[in-house]
């Protein structure tokens, strides 16, 4: 016959989570990692002040052998063991285990690897757990890096993945060679209307498309040595070296804006757009010119836009006409915006005589509807 | 594996010897760039001329060199996640030891491209251990051997190292001296929870 002694003994070092308990349920042995939860001095109490069955209501100490057991542990709110009896002689023998709560307990109860049999399979799930968390951070800041490249180049990139336009970066190295070179230019800022419409109404998809289509559009009717960028959601700026004269930018901002009026088909739909245009001419186009040119064609864009939109307006150096050259310094910065040119071809004839008036003119007229 | 060693030996110079240095070893081992991934794979070659750059940057021999690299990464603070891990091996430097039969193992499971030569750790006499490594990853038992003196230092034992490289594998000799000879760095078995100095 077994005595109690040895068999606490081996208990110990086998199952350091044991609970040993008479036919009574009275408890007469404690495991040394166990006693670290339930406190040592749990000898000669009931099983049951101690612990209690997750979701049943009878005595710990009369469950049936071998079946898995989900226990609470009374002095610890929120632990929960996993467990399983046997019968020793007259004895009843409970072992248990953390299960997945070892690192709460771990912690909560300051256990050590001595306080686990060298069997017990924890202080790997601990390890597993610490490892894999590591790979796994290590991971995410490498996504992280990576996606700050892709942005990065992205940047880089001078050309615009929808339109296969050019970017921002593409039209600012353009102008700044320009500059470099001094040569005469002329900007148009080209801003669609009616396309936030298309995109709420018919979704991403149809924008995605009428910005194609536009970009296409536009590239037709300008040439090869023009720059032709797509510098925001729906904004555009074209380049033109040279500086055409007013009537020839007049002509082309109308075709432009024709063009760009005609429907786009899309999956049935028929997508309506037009465009407001802004425009500024530049005599001899020097470093210092960049910025406040771009700020006077945002101006005359500006204006386009409150006169009703689908026009075209010169800024105001430029409103004076064919004769006067070239709208004279052009790096004051500071032109205000000019009258408006209604965009109708018949009048860009006569947009020298036009450019008293000053208002917007009510009446202009605008290209097709 | 090749985007770990790699990473190792950057943090190692980076931490140790600054950024120019680390640089400097980069171009003069070809390595085409100048940060690796630990994530990422590379050209096996790769590593063994960043370790051949390193001796001529900084005029030491390799040994000596990936010795420092295996103390760097179980003692500098920023390898403390490392350190960890390898606590996990046992609560004694003996038990620790012993466990470096698992280590390779261990380290698959934690990502399945880690390939570790095999090791097999067996008590040769009273406090004296011998590690045999496999053959297969020339400048690991070096490292090993860095590795093994810091971890000894962390567990606060005295020990007496010996290489032995002249058969096929790499045999080291681990006598332990003085088990309690310094005071334990301690290590808790959830991170951030309570120290266990033995």
């Amino acid at each position: 016959m077994i005595r109690l002694e040895d068999l606490a003994d081996a208990l110990d070092t086998l199952h350091p989570m044991y609970v040993l308990c008479d036919a009574d349920g009275v408890i007469w042995r404690v495991g040394r990692t166990l006693a670290k939860l339930i406190g040592s001095d749990r000898v000669g109490s009931g099983l049951g002040a101690v612990f209690g069955l997750v979701g049943r209501n009878d005595p710990l100490h009369l469950v049936a052998a071998g079946q898995r057991l989900q226990v609470r542990v009374a002095a610890v709110p929120g632990v929960q063991l996993t467990g399983v009896a046997s019968d020793v002689g007259s004895w009843r023998v409970f072992d248990f285990s953390f299960g997945l709560g070892a690192m709460q307990a771990v912690r909560q109860f300051a256990l050590t690897s001595t306080d686990f049999a060298p069997t017990d399979q924890t202080i790997n799930m601990l390890y597993l757990s610490e490892a894999k968390s590591l790979a796994l951070e290590e991971f995410r800041r490498l996504s992280l890096r990576l996606d700050g490249a892709r942005h990065a180049a992205e940047l880089q990139a001078s050309t615009d993945a929808l339109t296969g336009l050019q970017n921002r970066r593409g039209l600012e190295a353009f102008l700044t060679e320009a500059a470099e070179m001094g040569e005469a230019l002329a900007i148009l800022l080209i801003d669609l209307d009616h396309f936030k419409a298309v995109n709420d109404q018919l979704g991403h998809a149809a924008g995605d498309h009428v910005l194609a289509h536009a970009a296409q559009a536009m590239r037709s009717e300008v040439r090869a040595t023009d720059l032709l960028a797509r510098t925001g959601g729906d904004e555009f700026t074209l380049i033109l070296p040279s500086a055409p004269s007013v009537s020839v930018l007049g002509d082309l901002a109308q075709r432009i804006i024709t063009r760009l009026e005609e429907p786009i088909a899309y999956h049935g739909a028929a997508c309506r757009i037009s465009a407001s245009i802004g425009i500024v001419r530049v005599a001899r186009f020097l470093p210092l010119d960049i910025h406040p040119a771009l700020i006077r064609a945002d101006r005359a864009l500006y204006a386009a836009k409150n006169a009703g939109r689908g026009r075209y307006a010169f800024a105001e150096e430029d409103r004076a006409g064919p004769t006067e050259p070239f709208g004279g310094p052009a790096s004051d910065g500071e032109g205000r915006l000019s009258g408006m040119k209604p965009a109708a071809p018949a009048e860009s004839s006569h947009q020298g005589a036009h450019a008293a008036g000053g208002a917007p003119a009510q009446d202009g007229a605008t290209g097709p509807r | 594996m090749q985007g770990l060693v790699n990473r190792a030996i950057q943090c190692f110079v980076r931490d140790n010897y600054g950024w120019t240095t680390w640089e400097q070893v980069v171009r003069l081992s070809g390595a085409g760039v100048t940060s690796f991934e630990a994530m990422l794979d590379y050209d096996p070659a790769i590593s063994g001329r960043l370790c051949t750059a390193l001796e001529t940057v900084l005029r030491k021999p390799r040994e000596a060199l990936l010795e420092d690299l295996g103390t760097y990464l179980v003692s500098h603070p920023n390898m403390e996640a490392l350190r960890r891990l390898l606590r996990f091996g046992g609560a004694s430097f003996a038990e620790f030891l012993t466990s470096l039969d698992d280590l390779p193992d261990k380290a698959r499971f934690a990502m399945a491209d880690i390939n570790l030569p095999a090791m097999s750790c067996r008590e040769v006499g009273d406090m004296q251990f011998e590690l045999r490594i496999a053959p297969g990853l020339p400048d690991f038992a070096a490292v090993m051997l860095g590795v093994l003196r810091a971890m000894a230092d962390d567990y606060g034992a005295l020990v007496i190292l010996d290489h032995d490289n002249k058969g096929r594998r790499d045999i080291i000799t681990v006598t332990l001296a003085d088990v309690g000879f310094a005071q334990d760095r301690g290590f808790a078995l959830a991170e951030g929870g309570h120290h266990d100095p033995a």
